[in-house]
């Protein structure tokens, strides 16, 4: 019967787990096993399954007999370097039918749902930077709030933080829809470190007694541009949400719909990038402040990382692509 | 065992380059090494004067290592930038805003600590590296550069957090290259903080590294085995 073969830890060298492949359909495959000894392995793995079982069946299986791998954990694939399987193929679409046929299992080791990720890694932002706001003792000292009044730029920059990450949270309860449930729990560690780290940095700034305003003029625009960018980014989700409806897998090249923000879909693949990073140069100029800037930077490097793959993965699923750049129109 | 003649005719120009920055860098440390070792054992172990024999030569080749940083970003070496610049980045920072710009760290005991784990280190990698250009590395060689490190990491490591801890008091007192608040770029730096946090940073990470090395311990001198 086919065995199931898994690599890396908490497993050293091959794990052996019997499918006891059965019988009960007789138009199933060409095993040659007679139902006597596969009713045994039945009744010993209490798992049963057929050309018709999915991936996913078997990682069910395989869950039954390590508990601690849940189907999310796992990632099952034909090559043991090879890529990922789907959870709706079948054995007998990828041609598992024998006992020499192997399907390796890879511990993606502990997993968090994303909505768990998002929620930590935004309203952290929110909470961080209007605590540092009210310029508490802990980064400024005592009597830091008397010293200075805070500056009509500074209750602007709280205001346009909080509306960024509020929408934020709100995009990922009611707009965004994803396509694994999980992801990896040191990635929560290390996303709420840049948030988070970052959000101190920039607030403790921006806050500070001694912050120094750029021109009203200078505030007035850019603010007007940081809004502008957020309604972009929110169109191209919203477009994005459009373009895929709930429960369809059918991959479709994104195209301007009826909101004119959207039109930047013919200059880049990724307008979405294009635009938040458009919202936090806005935030650089509105506060002229160089920590922002670093900040604005640091967002642009990943978002081109992300950008540029997601654009060579459209170019390689669609021969008729139209020409866009990435991220940057004409440039990137 | 020379290399072959084929082998050095057929070498691209980038890694000629290699094999000339590698072989200078390894001789530079190794006067670095030397020079330390002659200081500890002629003047029996007082560190009077052990930076002044030592920093001019240290200095040069430390800074040098930048270039690996560009190594790795035109892809002449395997290495991936996200690797490299850490390691340059730490070295440089004990080496330019602690060892060279605060005094009484030359009086640390940290200093020759980390002189001899550096110039060890460094003697034996950049001759690794040369020699694997040329595929002759003898498996001395190899063994020493995953083996020695098991005691010159940590040594190394000790060495450098001890000559921070001794500079801290002066960069605070007189805020060395820090700046402050109200400026027109609206941004800080304050170097006393950032060495804390650089101290800090080395919980995580040294463990990591030193497991990482140990890893490639057993896959390097394990394969080797395997051949034999």
């Amino acid at each position: 019967m086919p065995r199931v073969a898994s690599l890396s830890q908490p497993f050293r060298g091959i794990l052996e787990f019997d499918i006891a492949y059965g019988t009960l359909d007789p138009k199933e495959g060409s095993h040659k096993k007679p139902s006597s000894s596969v009713q045994s392995e039945v009744h010993k793995n209490k798992t049963q399954l057929r050309g018709s079982s999915t991936v996913l069946d078997v990682k069910k299986s395989l869950h039954q007999q390590k508990k601690v791998l849940y189907p999310e954990r796992q990632e099952v694939r034909m090559e043991q370097k090879g890529k990922s399987l789907k959870d709706s193929d079948t054995l007998q679409q990828l041609g598992i039918k024998t006992k020499d046929d192997r399907l390796y299992v890879k511990d993606l080791g502990p997993q968090i749902g994303w909505t768990t990720v998002f929620f930590a890694e935004y309203a952290g932002p929110l909470v961080i930077y209007l605590w540092v706001y009210q310029r508490p003792w802990l980064f400024y000292g005592d009597r830091a709030g008397d010293v200075l009044p805070t500056s009509l730029c500074t209750h602007i920059a709280a205001g346009c933080w909080t509306f960024h990450y509020a929408k934020r949270l709100l995009e990922t309860q009611f707009v965004h829809r994803f396509s694994h449930s999980t992801m990896p729990l040191f990635n929560l560690f290390k996303n709420c470190s840049y948030y988070w780290g970052f959000t101190a940095y920039v607030a403790y700034h921006i806050n500070h007694p001694l912050f120094t305003p750029p021109s009203t003029t200078q505030l007035y625009v850019s603010l007007a541009a940081f809004l502008l960018c957020e309604f972009g980014n929110l169109s191209i989700h919203l477009a994005l949400r459009n373009l895929r409806p709930p429960g369809s897998k059918e991959r479709k090249i994104p195209y301007p719909d009826g909101n004119p923000m959207t039109k930047l879909f013919n200059a880049v693949s990724c307008p979405n990038y294009t635009y938040e990073f458009g919202s936090w140069l806005a935030f650089t100029t509105m506060t002229q402040c160089l920590p922002a800037g670093l900040f604005a930077l640091a967002g642009f490097y990943q978002m081109a990382v992300w950008a540029l793959g997601k654009h060579r993965a459209y170019k390689k699923d669609f021969k008729n692509y139209p020409p866009r750049k990435a991220i940057l129109p004409f440039l990137l | 065992m020379p290399p072959k003649t084929q082998d050095v005719a057929n070498l691209s120009n980038g890694n000629i380059y290699l094999v000339f920055y590698n072989v200078f860098l390894s001789l530079g440390w190794l006067i670095v090494l030397i020079q330390t070792l002659h200081h500890l054992v002629y003047e029996a172990g007082s560190l009077d004067g052990l930076w002044e024999s030592t920093s001019s030569v240290l200095k040069i080749f430390q800074s040098l290592a930048i270039l690996e940083v560009i190594h790795a970003a035109v892809g002449l070496v395997p290495s991936s930038v996200a690797m490299v610049i850490p390691q340059v980045t730490s070295r440089l920072v004990i080496l330019w805003p602690v060892l060279c710009a605060v005094n009484n760290t030359h009086s640390s005991i940290g200093l020759p600590m980390l002189l001899v784990a550096w110039s060890v280190t460094e003697v034996i990698r950049y001759a690794y590296y040369f020699l694997s250009i040329l595929k002759h590395v003898p498996s001395i060689l190899t063994f020493l550069r995953y083996t020695l490190f098991i005691v010159l990491y940590p040594l190394g490591v000790t060495g450098e957090l001890l000559c921070l801890y001794a500079a801290l008091p002066t960069v605070a007192k007189t805020r060395m290259y820090s700046i402050s608040m109200p400026n027109a770029l609206n941004a800080t730096f304050d170097l006393h903080s950032t060495l804390i946090v650089f101290a800090l940073l080395y919980l995580p990470v040294f463990p990591m590294l030193y497991m990482h090395m140990f890893a490639q311990r057993k896959k390097v001198l394990g394969k080797s085995k395997k051949v034999d």
